[in-house]
């Protein structure tokens, strides 16, 4: 079993060309860079595109971050960035977002049900506004704590806080009445 | 670690979207990844060029400048000529009138020249004893 090395390590690595090491970020973040994005942009493709992109901006950039500093919170920094300017760019705000039940690998119907339920959510985080929304996913997504998503954000521990609160609230309101819409329906 | 929502993991990609975005970034990366550490290289050898050719006009400037200083001129009539019109007696080489070349042997003229009339009482000199 591999041993897992420390991140600052990992950073510095990166700063000298180790693509291996490289990899091993990517293998930390991606999944849940993913995530971020896609609640950013809404739509899977464009998701990829923003958490690719970003990995490239911060690699060019690698060498704005203090040694020792921890990789996360500035890499979320970067991404949310480039997932603004992306969703901005192409005019994402009006989305419709399109459920994405081809690629799972899973039974059809499995692929179909999450790919739905990846709608509501995605449908109920687009009523939060943006910094709500990001704290929700890094804190919810990432497990970071409310200083790590602070310093995503570039915004206070309490506003952190208070933007986690409000946003889970929100959310849940949301899912439950969407919920009870199709129980309705049904 | 606070408790993690359902919710969250209909965000993940699944196995085949993140198995394809991990290839995709890491080989939009690697002529990145490769030019930094080409860089240090780069660096160097870009200031070995560079600086080469200055370190050659240099080096014949200075060879030459050492031949022309250890190499004496064969061209040496001339130059004695000219050490000879240029090199003047300096003024404290003259000799004053009381000091000539005869009279320095006899103190009391050197004396007499200070203006002391009585000379003090010298030792006798080797010779005298």
């Amino acid at each position: 079993m591999p041993v897992e090395r420390d991140e600052p390590g990992l950073v510095s690595l990166v700063q000298q060309g180790d693509v291996e090491a490289f990899g091993e970020l990517v293998d930390r973040y991606s999944d849940t860079a993913y995530g971020v994005a896609l609640s950013i942009v809404g739509k899977p493709q464009d998701a990829e595109d923003a958490v690719q992109s970003a990995f490239i901006r911060a690699l060019t950039r690698i060498d704005q971050l203090r040694p020792g500093s921890p990789f996360g919170p500035w890499f979320y920094s970067v991404l949310r960035s480039t997932a603004l300017n992306l969703r901005r760019r192409e005019g994402l705000r009006s989305h419709e977002v399109v459920p994405d039940a081809t690629s799972g690998g899973g039974r059809p119907d499995e692929d179909l049900d999450r790919a739905l339920t990846r709608q509501a959510v995605l449908a109920a985080l687009e009523t939060l506004p943006e910094q709500q929304r990001t704290a929700v996913v890094l804190y919810d997504l990432e497990g970071f704590s409310h200083k790590e998503v602070a310093e995503s954000l570039g915004v206070a521990v309490g506003t952190s806080r208070a933007h986690v609160h409000h946003g889970r609230k929100a959310l849940r309101d949301h899912l439950g009445r969407a919920a009870g819409m199709n129980e309705g329906e049904a | 670690m606070h408790e993690r929502p359902r919710w969250v993991d209909t965000l993940a990609p699944d196995d085949v979207t993140a198995a394809r975005l991990r290839r995709a970034i890491v080989d939009a990366a690697r002529p990145l990844l490769a030019g930094r550490r080409d860089s240090w290289w780069e660096v160097a050898s870009n200031w070995a060029t560079l600086l080469t050719p200055v370190a050659a006009v240099l080096t014949l400037l200075f060879a030459g400048l050492a031949v022309r200083q250890g190499v004496p001129s064969d061209d040496t009539g001339s130059v004695r000529a000219a050490a000879a019109d240029v090199v003047e007696p300096l003024r404290s080489e003259v000799v004053p009138a009381g000091f000539t070349v005869e009279h320095t042997d006899d103190a009391s003229i050197v004396f007499a020249a200070l203006g002391e009339a009585d000379p003090p009482a010298l030792s006798p000199t080797n010779a005298e004893r």
